[in-house]
């Protein structure tokens, strides 16, 4: 058959042409679209579902002692470890869609209903395999899973630490067929004197929230973060960078190739000034108290070389299930430091008194008070503690200091009045923040006129007020730490120090990074003739007669001052008076090394509940140097405390009359409470606050 | 106007084996040649680290196929198409039987009954029956010559086309049996089919489709269709083929990946059941870019054209209707293909010709390629 130029064939194959070229053009244009204009977009997508990053946990820097010796070290746990993300695109290949459930969340305080995956049945699903090898070992907390998916799913969820060899090598069979399922090592923190320092170190936990640290412009977003003391403030230094292996994956999750390795890092390693085997002698001291601090400072650095607060706790178990409820329970407060939260501070602050009016020439050696158990002051009769002894009779200063007498100090009080007093207060450190890299409650306080003036603009700060002050009652308020700079600045002749708690931060290869250097705070600028008169005092107050004589150690000479403050408080639902009782000192006196600060909360006064502990901690300190230092180290069991009195561990019989050093002021003697009716002075010594604890650990997922 | 000469003319009976070798459209030949040679060494590098050695072995195959085809192609070219088109009616009367078989016997794989199993290998008769309608409906439309413009014509073209469609539709096999569509529809446009009549049939095809959505289609088709319109529902599931697909072709960039350097591929994201058949074109985006992937839509593009233009040439209408006819088939089967593979078309089983893995659709690519050939060969005088 012959085309026929009719039918016009050309035009229509033409026209065929033409639709096939657009045809082609409409694939060639997408295709452009798609692979030069999206091309970037789609190359991550490629990386995303075919790359998996296996988080190698960082391991801590450790907590070492002024020699060396570690306190907070590291332990390798086999664990257990759950990427959620992957489990979920598991679920959701297997499934088509992810359980969603609706859970009331606290964001800014304000309860929200959250749509969240059901993560929980997720991960029971996924684990059903493994659970029917361990069983029962795999059971976790449900609500500890939903919290960390809340706020760090990019971090492995630890469904089980520390496996056994046999758990491990049951697992590892089974475990590469389920997905987002990994066995990893993983450095944890153990703390290798038990209770130890616990209040210096802190521990560590999970964090509350989602906690990211931004280190050389990388963010890493942590597991485990300090939760108290050293590993809570040096937390930045102390984290080590997370290394990862990052893996090719297939469609099934299974890994094909490493395509990076990154070693995990180890954080800087932080010196303490803490001297182990002293803090150690302290704590074995203290266990028997029921509760207090006490800290050991060196007089020439301001190196704090033992800090203990009982009852105390076990960094190694606070964040286990049972651990916390244990310490929740304890209505003792053990997670409190009582080392650093203030307390009325009664006859130690006198030695502050004293050290004002010398400074300011409002006293000589000369000058002297006679003392008949009272004075009267604006019209208002003020007894001294040895009102029914018929009081201490004439005293210069050393006297004063020895006898404890109030009326000495009454009088020098009101003589060298607020202003002096409350510099001297802020030279030696007290009121003043407490520069220590630990939390801690409040500064303290020591009201200066202004502060007076601001707080009750309608009371004039009267004689009544100044003489409350000179004997350490009424509002003011110092912590142990504070307190002990008073003995050790004495000592040293007028140098107040900051105290040093941490000495050095060094690298995992042992350079240095950092040196915490000896800080002066101030310089007291009393003449040394008259520095000499208050350590005579003090020296006089363990001698034959004074209110410490207790605090005596064989061949050497210790200088101290005793102190106690009734503390009206409900314990257990009865109205009782907390003694709150100190020995504040510094041995040995002729060439001061040591300060000690004491002070035992429910004791029967300084002199006889301290003085004979703080004998006791000198007597070993003192053996320990003459020893060249040999101490048997242990783990220290947590001391649990009491609201009893102290156990008795000295010779004689505690003789309250005889040992207290000051009493209250006469209306507190006999009726409680309390300061606050004595001239009108406004609350009480602050009393010591439970820190509230940084949330609800995660039960039973603890770094053992 | 070029000298047009009897078929029966003693001057082309005489012609040699030499002659018509040399008459053969060697260009076509070669562009189809090496696209069937690329797609065996995509497919190579699309079941080289396949887990299953059935399917690392599957180039070889393809190889055996390729060349099967080529010769057939071959073959058929030197052979007058005249000659061929004498058994028209026997072609639908074996590509019903072919079909009805099929459905008989057929093997049943991935939930489609397409397959014959003939001991050794499987053919998918449905490939050959798109030849055969594609050799009746030359010859029926060149047979109405000046009554091709009636309604008779269009009807009957229709019934065929639809009868073949509907026994595919049976097995089910969707894709294949759309293919029937825009070759019937070419065919008849090239051959002068009144536009009335082609508007018509286009209007009932989108009537006929949406009733077969609502009414025929099995779930997992509509799924398809529901994906297509919405590429983003459920990833995971119905949309999957399409995301990875995407994501394999996309990340390709401008100059792909490298050949066997496909991760999607390699790591099973493109499911690897299907991606050195149906979606063989997602790693040859992936491998080697936009300028490799741009470069075989164009080279289609030009063995399109040529087919087209050896239709003008054509010495008769049966000729340039079978080219039109084979052309169709092998644009469709691009567009739709490449089409579904970067979302421009919905998700249907339909091969890339001369790439896909799968011998029975080579082949018929092949045959086609020969019938085109055959039409150059014969287009006129020899000497």
């Amino acid at each position: 058959m012959i085309l026929d130029a009719s039918n016009r064939p050309y035009a229509r194959i033409f026209l065929a042409g033409a639709m096939i070229c657009m045809g082609m053009c409409v694939l060639l244009v997408t295709l452009y679209h798609l692979q030069v204009g999206r091309g970037e977009e789609y190359t991550s997508k490629v990386r995303e579902q075919s790359t998996r990053q296996i988080l190698l946990p960082p391991a801590r820097g450790l907590i070492y002692d002024r020699w060396g010796i570690p306190l907070a070290e590291l332990r390798p746990s086999i664990d257990v470890d759950l990427y959620l993300i992957e489990i979920k695109s598991e679920y959701l290949k297997r499934h088509r869609k992810l359980p969603y459930m609706t859970n009331q969340v606290r964001k800014r305080g304000v309860l929200q209903a959250v749509k969240e995956v059901d993560i929980v049945r997720v991960v029971d699903e996924q684990i059903a395999p493994l659970k029917q090898i361990l069983g029962t070992k795999l059971d976790y907390d449900p609500s500890a899973l939903v919290l960390h998916q809340r706020i760090r799913e990019n971090v492995p969820f630890q469904l089980k630490s520390d496996l056994s060899f046999d758990e491990i090598s049951q697992l590892v069979e089974r475990i590469s067929v389920v997905h987002g399922v990994h066995i990893t090592p993983r450095p944890v923190r153990s703390y290798s004197y038990g209770a130890t320092a616990c209040h210096i170190l802190g521990y560590v936990g999970k964090p509350e929230e989602a906690k990211v640290l931004d280190r050389d412009g990388k963010k890493i977003e942590l597991e485990t973060v300090g939760k108290d003391g050293i590993e809570s403030l040096m937390d930045d230094d102390l984290q080590g960078n997370p290394g990862f292996r990052t893996v090719e994956v297939n469609n099934y999750g299974n890994i094909q190739r490493l395509v990076e390795h990154r070693n995990p890092s180890l954080g800087d390693s932080i010196y303490l000034s803490i001297d182990l085997r002293v803090q150690q002698i302290v704590e074995r001291v203290m266990a028997c108290v029921g509760r207090g601090a006490c800290v050991v400072q060196d007089v020439k650095t301001g190196d704090i070389l033992a800090m203990v607060s009982v009852p105390n706790f076990d960094p190694n178990t606070v964040v286990t299930k049972e651990g916390w409820k244990d310490i929740s329970k304890n209505e003792a407060h053990p997670l409190l430091n009582r080392a650093l939260s203030p307390y009325a501070p009664g006859s130690i602050y006198k030695i502050v008194v004293a050290l004002a009016a010398l400074k300011h020439n409002t006293v000589d050696s000369r000058f002297s008070t006679s003392c008949g158990g009272g004075m009267w002051i604006a019209d208002r009769f003020r007894k001294c503690w040895s009102f029914d002894k018929g009081g201490c009779g004439t005293q210069d200063l050393i006297g004063g200091i020895k006898r404890s007498c109030n009326v000495y100090f009454y009088t020098v009080g009101i003589r060298t009045g607020l202003q002096h007093v409350s510099d001297m207060s802020r030279d030696l450190g007290l009121g003043e923040p407490q520069e220590i890299p630990l939390p801690h409650p409040s500064n303290g306080l020591v009201p200066s006129l202004d502060y007076w003036k601001k707080t009750y603009p309608k009371d004039r700060f009267s004689n009544g007020h100044m003489a409350n002050v000179s004997i350490g009652q009424g509002v003011v308020a110092i912590s142990p730490l504070q307190a002990v700079n008073i003995p050790a600045t004495v000592a040293n002749g007028g140098i107040s120090y900051y105290p040093r708690l941490i000495k050095e931060i060094r690298d995992s290869d042992g350079n240095l990074v950092r040196e915490e250097p000896v800080r002066e705070r101030a310089r007291l600028q009393v003449p040394p003739e008259k520095m000499e008169w208050v350590r005579k005092g003090m020296e006089a107050v363990v001698g034959e007669g004074g209110t410490g004589r207790r605090a005596a150690v064989e061949g050497y000479k210790v200088a101290g001052k005793t102190g106690s403050a009734q503390f009206p408080t409900r314990i257990r639902g009865r109205q009782v008076k907390d003694t709150r009782t100190w020995f504040n000192s510094y041995a040995p006196a002729d060439e001061p090394r040591y300060a000690i600060c004491m002070m035992v909360e429910g004791g029967v006064s300084g002199g006889s509940t301290c003085a004979p502990l703080v004998s006791e901690i000198y007597t070993q300190i003192f053996n320990l140097e003459r020893s060249s230092g040999a101490y048997q180290l242990a783990y220290m069991q947590p001391v649990r405390g009491h609201f009893d009195g102290v156990q008795e561990i000295v010779e004689e019989a505690p003789n309250a009359v005889q040992g207290i050093a000051v009493p209250m002021p006469a209306e507190l003697q006999n009726d409680s409470p309390t300061e606050a009716n004595d001239d009108n002075t406004p609350a009480p010594a602050a009393q010591p606050v439970m820190p509230v604890p940084a949330g609800k650990p995660l039960p039973g997922r603890g770094n053992r | 106007m070029r000298t047009l000469i009897d078929p029966e003319s003693p001057a082309l009976k005489k012609a040699t084996l030499w002659d018509k070798l040399m008459r053969i459209h060697w260009p076509l030949y070669l562009l189809a040649l090496s696209a069937a040679l690329i797609g065996v060494a995509c497919i190579y590098s699309a079941t080289w680290t396949s887990d299953r050695p059935e399917m690392r072995m599957a180039f070889q195959r393809q190889a055996m196929w390729v060349s099967i085809g080529a010769a057939t192609s071959l073959v058929i070219s030197l052979i007058d198409y005249k000659k061929l088109l004498h058994f028209a009616w026997g072609y639908l009367v074996i590509g019903f039987a072919l079909l009805v078989v099929t459905l008989a016997i057929g093997q049943e794989i991935h939930g489609a009954k397409s397959w014959i199993n003939l001991g050794p290998m499987s053919l998918q008769p449905a490939e050959f029956t798109k030849i055969c309608f594609i050799l009746f409906l030359s010859w029926y439309l060149g047979l109405r010559g000046k009554d091709v413009k009636t309604f008779q014509t269009f009807f009957v073209s229709c019934a065929v086309m639809g009868a073949f469609m509907l026994l595919i539709l049976k097995q089910p096999d969707l894709g294949s049996a759309a293919v029937f569509a825009p070759i019937c529809f070419l065919m008849m446009f090239v051959a002068g089919v009144s536009k009335r009549w082609l508007i018509v049939g286009l209007m009932t095809g989108v009537v006929g489709f949406v009733m077969a959505f609502l009414f025929v289609l099995k779930e997992y088709q509509k799924l398809r269709l529901i994906t297509f319109l919405n590429p983003g529902h459920d990833l995971a599931g119905a949309g999957y083929h399409l995301n990875q697909s995407k994501i394999a072709i996309g990340s390709g960039g401008l100059l792909g990946k490298g050949y066997m350097e496909g991760t999607q591929n390699m790591l099973g994201f493109l499911p690897r059941d299907v991606s050195f058949s149906d979606f063989i074109f997602s790693v040859i985006g992936e491998e080697f870019g936009f300028l490799g992937s741009g470069a075989l839509v164009i080279g289609y593009a030009l063995l399109l054209l040529t087919g087209l233009s050896i239709a003008s040439r054509a010495k008769d209408t049966e000729g340039m209707l079978l080219c039109a006819g084979v052309v169709g088939m092998i644009f469709a089967h691009v567009f739709e293909n490449i089409g579904m593979t970067i979302g421009v078309t919905p998700i249907t089983g339909i091969p890339l010709p001369f790439i896909s893995y799968g011998g029975t659709f080579i082949l018929a690519c092949f045959i086609g390629i020969g019938l085109m050939q055959s039409v150059h060969v014969h287009r006129g005088r020899l000497s």
